[in-house]
């Protein structure tokens, strides 16, 4: 298991900061990363190692928490504690910034393109989870403001096909949100971390979504649709979601990111241990009961925090992560045959 | 800090005392002071999300709990510390409880006129009537800005100030930007706060401490707006508007007392503002079995006859006219009126508010002569009448008189005489406005200015939805050319794209009417709910309701041009502008607490 993640280079990203989080663009040529020094970076490979290709550093006024791709590569948003929310436009190595969204009474904790391209959504501190709307002249519109939610709110992610949002917050709960006639409405609040839920990922076909927590476990979530073989139970037309496995007892403090790989399945974890971990599900599991076994463990995968752990999506086995000691690292991941 | 903790199951109740002490109630009643928490730097976060902050302590120190201290007040108090307690209803409130109690609005109005006057009230008013202040204010205001003719810093767009979320917001988070576009028209519930404690405490001879306003509305933060320093009265120490309550709230009330809606005999409704043979007065009617004391009784249990004209009331009603040297009888010669030498105390029209047995609120009844702060208004009139008389000739005046001053033709059957009947002199039904149930702000403005501006007649405005039903724009054309653009943007998603594309100058309209409740008032967060049925069905229901009433044109309004003429001596004039207008404030963002220098 120790060969199974193994480190190819590590950056200092972000000198005398934290690194927060990183982002792969959709063709997997560019990492971007952003931190607590206020700035985004933007990497890319030239042979074996990792350059610096371009820094933007002056959209913020503050912490840089989280930066993220647009489905067809050409924008990158970047979320800030400042209360704003940048989009750059990526035009070679440069990035401009067209527009700064506003409207967040306070920092704001994540950023996420859904996959049309047409929606972006936000969360904050503020409790809230905005979605917004771009048009054909690259004009943002705020189409919903969302208060389900009754604390802190840390991330959102879009299901990969459908127009369906996750977020997750320091409420404990995640809640899942669809659009009805002309406004934005949750449609379901899945209960049962003990903590803070810090991240989500849907697996590659979305039926599924894992989330990561406070409370040291990861928990996964599967959809059933109403009239569904299994019995579970929907009301009215609403899908239902059900925690069908937790891995407990893996993780020994705060799990602040989940990643799961759209090529192969592989679950990775960051944590407050400073440990990166990799999960696999077992061949023929129960759908209805998944169980998952440990394949990866680097314990001190960096210094401090691992605050991010991101598959490249274009080549298997191949993650960044970052950390609260502000470097950046890439590894391979190879699971040994016959686990 | 240490916390002394009690374990415990169930949420501890507080009571917060008048001095602002603070204590626990336990589920027995019995009650416990709570020693105060200190708090110093060392433990401030500098988090922003202080409960400390007066809202919530402003919202809670207006209830339906107060209104009953008052009112329990009242009953023991001595009678120069009595208040005369008013309570003007919302028609959106009304509307919801209409749906609740399944009644139709007209007796809606009359059994929450009887059911407050049950419980101590004595007026109960319609803020449609101050609505009509409202919008024909903003009507004026954007025909000038439009014209460029107001403030070069009050540039366009112009939006609403009927909502004090949207007020709020606007103050607290865009400040100098949004603060020049908002409309400085006082909104119905202020501008009601005005005609209450300025034209009705005067009436009645009171000075406005002793007047207790009540409204009654379909939100939380029109007890925020009521709580404005704008509105408070440093001189007289005491504020336009003393308590909100909720639609939810006067549901509780009646629950409270074990009594339905539709159970209580209607009682008539009260006028602020009669237009009578002589001068307006705000009217009365008893509710049933009651009478004010001295009062001979007709059939119908109330004076009839034209009242006579004495030396004193002629000498207050004309001041200048007395001063002039004529004496009572030539006056009344004058004016060919009926006169008696015998001061009689049914002249005090004001004392015939129900009283109900024990709740005796003024002894006896005052002559107006004898009352210093009745001068004011009776100075306007004489000089008014002084002028009249100069200019026109004693018939016109006499017809005048008896028409009700400013000439416009009235609204209500007139008997010759001084005084009407006060049952016939009151409207019966209530009024409303077109244009939706947030007051119809757009739709007022836009037909005036289109008339005013371009002398287009618009008969019915035409909303076109855009990217959701809670916004809406109005466009006036003519030949290909847009001449006006209006706009309603309802809920905080329109209000914060409207509010970025002012910032960016990218904002095509020239007035939108704003308000914070996706669906506009009848939606507000104070409206009754139905357990059974589901919140879009309610509300159509509400919607229906409200538009069931009659609307009416501002200006048409009876008692409106009167009062604009004999309280604040002509529209635009400085106490029009003092009294249905007001001003807003950025509130400086308190820094971070990392960027705070300790």
């Amino acid at each position: 298991m120790k060969d199974s993640l193994v480190l190819l280079s590590r950056i200092l990203a972000h000198p005398d900061s934290r690194c927060w989080f990183l982002a792969w663009n959709p063709a997997g040529t560019l990492l971007a990363s952003c931190g607590g020094d206020r700035s985004v970076r933007i990497w890319g490979r030239e042979g074996d190692s990792w350059v610096c290709r371009s820094v933007l550093c002056e959209g913020h006024q503050r912490t840089v928490r989280k930066v993220a791709w647009s489905p067809c590569g050409n924008y990158l948003a970047s979320a800030s504690f400042d209360a704003t929310t940048c989009i750059w436009k990526k035009n070679e190595d440069d990035f401009e910034c067209v527009t700064t969204l506003e409207g967040h009474e306070n920092e704001v904790k994540s950023v996420a393109w859904a996959p049309s391209g047409n929606l972006l959504a936000t969360c904050s501190r503020d409790k809230s989870v905005w979605v917004w709307e771009v048009d054909e002249e690259d004009e943002y519109e705020c189409v919903s403001v969302l208060n389900s939610h009754t604390q802190d709110v840390k991330h959102v992610v879009w299901h990969p096909s459908q127009e369906l949002l996750a977020s997750a917050s320091y409420d404990d709960t995640v809640k899942l949100y669809r659009e009805e006639e002309d406004d934005w409405v949750c449609c379901a609040t899945l209960e049962g971390h003990e903590s803070t839920v810090w991240s989500l990922a849907f697996d590659p076909s979305g039926q599924r979504l894992a989330s990561c927590s406070d409370d040291r476990t990861v928990r996964i979530w599967r959809q059933y649709l109403p009239g569904n073989e299994q019995g579970v139970a929907c009301s009215g037309s609403e899908a239902s979601w059900k925690c069908v496995c937790t891995l407990s007892g893996f993780h020994s403090r705060t799990i602040y990111d989940v990643a799961w790989c759209q090529l192969t399945g592989a679950l990775a974890t960051a944590c407050g241990d400073d440990a990166i971990r990799v999960f696999e599900e077992d061949p023929g599991s129960d759908p209805q009961q998944p169980t998952f076994s440990l394949t990866a463990h680097v314990p001190q995968a960096h210094s401090q925090d691992v605050n991010c752990v991101a598959w490249n999506p274009k080549e298997r086995g191949l993650l960044a992560s970052c950390s609260d000691d502000g470097e950046l690292a890439f590894w391979k991941y190879q699971p040994s045959e016959g686990i | 800090m240490k916390v002394d903790r009690r374990p415990g199951s169930g949420v501890a109740k507080i009571h917060i005392e008048d001095d602002g002490s603070y204590f626990q109630v336990s589920q027995d009643g019995g009650m416990k002071k709570l020693e105060k928490a200190k708090i110093s730097l060392d433990d401030c976060l500098a988090c922003s999300g202080c409960v400390t902050s007066a809202e919530t302590v402003l919202i809670t120190q207006q209830s339906h709990e107060e209104l009953r201290k008052v009112l329990g007040a009242n009953k023991t108090a001595a009678p120069d510390q009595q208040k005369l307690v008013v309570i003007s209803v919302s028609p959106q409130s009304r509307a919801s409880l209409a749906v609740r109690f399944q009644l139709n609005p007209t007796d809606t109005a009359r059994k929450l006129t009887a059911f407050f006057k049950k419980i101590g009230a004595h007026y109960v008013f319609d803020t449609a009537f101050s609505r009509n202040f409202s919008l024909l204010e903003s009507q004026r205001e954007f025909v000038r800005r439009f014209r460029g003719q107001a403030n070069p810093e009050q540039a366009l767009p112009v939006l609403t100030s009927a909502c004090p979320g949207w007020i709020c917001y606007a103050e607290k988070t865009h400040g100098s930007t949004l603060l020049p576009h908002i409309s400085t028209a006082r909104s119905p519930q202020q501008v009601m706060g005005s005609l209450v404690k300025d034209f009705f405490a005067q009436q009645q001879r009171l000075t406005p401490d002793k007047v207790y306003h009540v409204t009654v509305m379909p939100c939380y933060d029109k007890k925020l707006e009521a709580s404005r320093p704008d509105f408070f009265s440093q001189e007289h120490q005491t504020r336009d508007v003393d308590c909100v309550i909720t639609t939810g709230e006067v549901s509780k009330l009646l629950e409270e007392e074990g009594v339905s809606l539709a159970e209580l005999e209607p009682a008539p409704l009260d006028s602020l503002y009669v237009v009578t043979g002589r001068v307006g007065r705000a009217v009365s009617s008893p509710s049933t079995g009651c009478s004010p004391p001295g009062c001979p009784k007709g059939p119908d249990g109330w004076q009839k006859g034209p009242r006579p004209l004495t030396q004193a009331l002629a000498a207050s009603l004309f001041p200048r006219l007395a001063s002039l040297g004529p004496s009572c009888a030539s006056v009344s010669k004058m004016l060919e009126l009926p006169t008696t030498g015998r001061w009689s105390s049914e002249l005090t029209l004001t004392s015939h508010r129900s009283e109900l047995p024990g709740q005796v609120v003024r002894q006896g009844g005052q002559s107006f002569a004898s009352q210093a702060s009745s001068r004011h208004t009776f100075k306007a009139l004489g000089s008014m009448a002084h002028l009249r008389l100069r200019k026109q000739t004693l018939s016109n005046l006499r017809q005048r008189l008896l028409r009700g001053l400013g000439g416009q033709r009235p609204q209500h059957h007139l008997r010759p005489g001084l005084f009407p009947r006060c049952s016939s002199a009151s409207a019966q039904e209530p009024t409303s406005h077109r244009g939706g149930g947030s007051g119809g702000y757009l739709e007022h403005v836009f037909r005036h200015a289109a008339q005013e501006l371009f002398g287009i007649h618009v008969t019915e405005v035409t909303y076109r939805p855009l990217r959701n039903k809670d916004l809406q724009e109005v466009i006036l054309e003519r030949e290909g050319q847009v001449l006006l653009h209006f706009a309603a943007a309802y809920g905080f998603r329109n209000i914060q794209n409207l509010v970025q594309k002012l910032k960016r100058g990218r904002c095509p309209y020239h007035y939108v009417e704003v308000m914070a409740c996706p669906a506009g008032c009848l939606n507000g967060g104070g409206q009754l709910k139905a357990p059974d049925t589901p919140g879009k069905e309610l509300l159509q229901q509400v919607e229906r309701l409200y538009g069931l009433v009659r609307t009416e044109a501002p200006e048409d309004a009876a008692g409106v041009q009167e009062l604009y003429e004999c309280w604040l001596q002509g529209a635009g004039s400085e106490r029009a502008g003092r009294l249905l207008h007001t001003s807003y404030h950025a509130v400086e963002k308190a820094g971070s607490g990392l960027s705070i220098r300790w």
